[in-house]
């Protein structure tokens, strides 16, 4: 094999597009877990809905994913903050829940994610589903990419840096790094944790949401895509560090470059092998990644 | 006094002689859905073992069902079928062991994801292996019959309460809840966390092995995708949730549940019959979380302060 | 004849150094005490004699075996118990449970649940708790949950018992009982305290023999009086000379 092939700027380019969407993922799971501690499984999910929210938008209206994206993050934020307010609210607020939070939320989510992925499995079938949308070809730097793969790049990117700013800036963005810091802390200076929260998971979710409607460009999807984006969530803010933010950027290179250049080298099949051996190895060998900070809940 | 203990044992024991007799009174559509019934009950009960009492969930649980669906479909008129199924339970005994080991040294809830991903992992690499064997699939010509199978089922069924049973009253049980509660003051006063809980773990391994291995005998093909459908694990929970996963009964009523609802809505609509279940797991685990069997408790016994 | 013997150990986390230099030794029945500000490493002490952490470096001999770096269900097996300065029952086991899972798997280690029941109904009796055998530990006071943090450290049939700051939070009417527990405790056994305080009356009052570290080192040794009377405890810890 060839192994100059590795250092082509085809790669490269994959690499990049994969890891900025990635990156969207990782944010807001790291989001709410950095804020919470809870591991939401059903993160990918909402990838999934963004995706089928563009594609509906185009094959019913001829909507650019674009410009539904926008779209598909407001009413995914709108699910954030409902499934905050209606669940897991009430996960914090009951002494006996709280007492095994971890094992609940992680139920609950489960639980939620069998949901959504059966409602959208009724509403669309199980077959997955495509479009095409800027398909033509562009030659950079000797890397033939697709306009649409170019278009997630920029868009993801910009929503990346976007969201660093906001974390620097902004008052919201600040008090979820606070709180990721410090829970008790951020309460004690008077942060309305519980807001924050609402807002975390509306942030979270409408993240999630962009990635998918840029996936559905350029990538079939299906009711059952979106577990894979969860398990490569948590390998990235494993590797990346809870709560840290320029963490899941770097987390989000690096577990793309482990899948694109794995591929190249294996074989496509061995996809879902290697995202799922990657996770099993990142919880076996750094728990403490996540395991750093850790609750009583008594 | 010795003849309250043969009252006490004859009601069980009638009522195990009764389903024993099930293949005569019931046509091939019951038995079906009574075999499903012994299923889920031996799962659940298995599960419960583990992680009912250890407090670590096990939301993988499907990984040794299809293991020792696998294992049998391997040694298909290679070795007897008698040899074959214990063989299956114990395949999947030692795959416990070997994902234990590691896996078990991950604290709660990152054990819990663990084992999502493990089950699907393995799932994958089952999928890739069979790919490069040539093989599409699995057909097995010539499996028992339906009543046998039944008979087989009824008897993992009974062994796997029995199991949970003795499992929960021993002094492995107590050293179990005593993790389930706070692992740390476990390890101060004595319990040896990690063997115990990879005890408990490959036990609780064996039954689903061979439960594997006789439901493909049942649907006579084998498919990566269904042995190790992560569906089967979410069911386990769920029974589990609902019913109760402290003691005998809970899992067994939860099952019972689990049969009614899926007998209801399954033939016509699997999305709507799982998004059913999503539901009444996330609301048992909001409302109800000592499971039916609990809350029935709890409104039985008033006096307790 | 040693009990329990440190020799030169050390304990750092990362750049923090929590144990510098510890040595000492106890011999069975003593009652000593561990005196120190907060983050004297006091409780680092306890953690690597009960196992919960190992040491970075020094030995610790109990009855003539190397322990440090042995787990802490291991060293609970040898016989060293230990309680929690934050207490950690076992909240949804009842009373009884509690040191029914203690009895069966600690130092004296009762195999049949019947005899492991017997034990902990009878220790249960001795720290006054016999009417809470049933009931769900996380229902408890925190004087009753402290007192279950010893009862279920006893159930284990320790040789050597660490008691980390058990009379903390408790009124002073409780804390007068709790002495008397411990005194009468460990008067019907076989039985070696080390005690970790603040309370000052406690320590004097209880111990035969204290030790005090500060920043991490031990900077004396003696009995009540001579400790109450050492400079260097003074100014470093107490303040002022206590009558």
């Amino acid at each position: 094999m060839d192994l100059s092939v590795l250092f082509s700027a085809q790669l490269l380019a994959s690499v990049l597009v994969l890891a900025s969407l990635y990156a969207l993922v990782a944010i807001g799971l790291n989001l709410v877990y950095g804020t919470m501690r809870l591991l939401n499984v059903a993160h990918g999910e909402l990838v999934m809905l963004g995706g089928y929210a563009a594609y509906w938008a185009f094959a019913q209206w001829g909507i650019s994913p674009l410009l539904a994206a926008l779209a598909g993050m407001v009413i995914a934020a709108g699910i954030g903050g409902l499934i905050y307010v209606a669940v897991v609210r009430r996960l914090f607020r009951s002494p006996n829940l709280l007492a095994r939070i971890e094992s609940n939320s992680l139920l609950v989510f489960f639980g939620i994610s069998i949901i959504v992925q059966n409602i959208t499995a009724l509403a669309f079938t199980a077959n997955s589903r495509g479009y095409s949308y800027l398909d033509d070809v562009i030659e950079i730097g000797g890397a033939r990419i697709a306009a649409n793969r170019l278009a997630t790049l920029a868009v993801a990117g910009a929503t990346c840096l976007a969201c660093a700013l906001f974390f620097r800036y902004a008052r919201s963005g600040m008090a979820m790094r606070a709180i990721i810091q410090h829970r008790d802390a951020a309460a004690l200076v008077g942060i309305d944790v519980d807001r924050v929260n609402v807002q975390v998971f509306a942030l979270g979710f409408a993240l999630a949401a962009l990635a998918g409607a840029l996936i559905s460009m350029s990538q079939q999807i299906s009711p059952f895509m979106g577990f894979p984006f969860t398990v490569s969530g948590f390998v990235i803010i494993i590797l990346g560090g809870l709560g840290n933010l320029t963490g899941s950027i770097i987390g989000s290179l690096i577990l793309a470059a482990v899948e694109v250049y794995g591929v190249t080298l294996m074989s496509p099949s061995f996809r879902s092998i290697l995202v799922y051996g990657v996770f099993i190895a990142a919880l076996l060998l750094r728990p403490q990644g996540l395991l750093g900070r850790s609750i009583r809940a008594r | 006094m010795r003849r309250r203990h043969i009252a006490l044992l004859a009601a069980p024991v009638v009522a195990v002689g009764l389903c024993a007799m099930l293949p005569l009174m019931l046509d091939p559509y019951g038995l079906g859905i009574a075999l499903n019934l012994l299923t889920w009950i031996a799962l659940a009960e298995s599960w419960a073992m583990f992680s009912g009492l250890s407090g670590y969930i096990s939301l993988g649980h499907a990984v040794f069902y299809g293991a020792g669906a696998y294992v049998t479909v391997l040694l298909w008129q290679v070795v007897p079928l008698w040899l074959a199924i214990p063989l299956s339970g114990l395949a999947a005994g030692l795959l416990a062991l070997a994902l234990g080991w590691p896996c078990l040294r991950v604290r709660g809830p990152y054990f819990v994801i663990l084992t999502l991903g493990v089950s699907e992992f393995v799932k994958y690499i089952v999928i890739s292996s069979e790919a490069a064997l040539g093989r599409n699939g699995r057909l097995l010509i010539g499996t028992p019959s339906l009543a046998v199978l039944f008979e087989s089922m009824l008897a993992v069924a009974i062994i796997s309460m029995i199991v949970l049973y003795v499992v929960r009253s021993s002094r492995l049980g107590a050293g179990l809840l005593a993790i389930r509660e706070d692992e740390v003051a476990a390890e101060a006063v004595g319990v040896n966390a990690a063997a115990l809980k990879l005890v408990t773990f490959t036990l609780s391994a064996l039954i689903p092995g061979v439960v594997g291995g006789l439901m493909i005998l049942r649907s006579t093909y084998f498919e990566p995708l269904q042995a190790f459908n992560p569906t089967t694990s979410f069911t386990i929970v769920t029974i589990a949730i609902l019913g109760g996963s402290d003691e005998v009964a809970g899992p067994f009523l939860g099952a019972v549940l689990l049969v009614l609802i899926s007998e209801l809505l399954w033939v016509r609509a699997p999305e709507v019959y799982m998004i059913i279940l999503g539901v009444l797991l996330i609301g048992f685990v909001l409302f109800v979380p000592e499971g039916l069997l609990g809350r029935a408790q709890r409104l039985l016994t008033p006096a307790k302060s | 004849m040693t009990l329990l013997r440190l020799d030169n150990v050390g304990k750092s986390y990362g750049g923090v150094v929590a144990l510098r230099g510890l040595s000492f030794a106890i011999a069975p029945g003593e009652i000593v005490g561990l005196m120190g500000a907060n983050g004297a490493g006091k409780t680092t002490a306890f953690s690597l004699i009960a196992g919960t952490q190992r040491p970075s470096s020094g030995e610790i001999w109990f009855e003539g075996t190397r322990i440090d770096g042995k787990p802490a269900y291991a060293a609970a097996r040898m016989g060293i118990a230990r309680t929690f300065q934050i207490v950690r029952p076992f909240g949804g086991l009842r009373v009884l449970d509690n040191l029914v899972v203690a009895a069966l798997y600690g130092h004296e280690r009762k195999h049949a649940r019947s005899v492991a029941q017997d034990r902990a109904r009878q220790i249960l009796d001795e720290v006054g708790l016999s009417r809470d055998v049933l009931r769900p530990a996380a229902t408890l006071t925190l004087a009753g949950q402290k007192r279950l943090e010893i009862a279920r450290a006893l159930a284990t049939g320790p040789r050597l018992l660490l008691l980390d700051e058990v009379l903390a939070g408790l009124t002073a009417t409780e804390v007068v009982e709790a002495l008397e527990m411990i005194r009468a405790v460990h008067g019907r056994r076989n039985l070696t305290l080390i005690v970790i305080e603040h309370v000052m009356r406690a320590l004097t009052q209880l111990c035969g023999r204290i030790v005090v570290l500060h920043h991490g080192e031990k900077i004396a040794e003696g009995s009540p009086s001579e400790i109450l009377g050492d400079q260097r405890v003074i100014d470093a810890y107490l303040g002022a000379k206590l009558r």
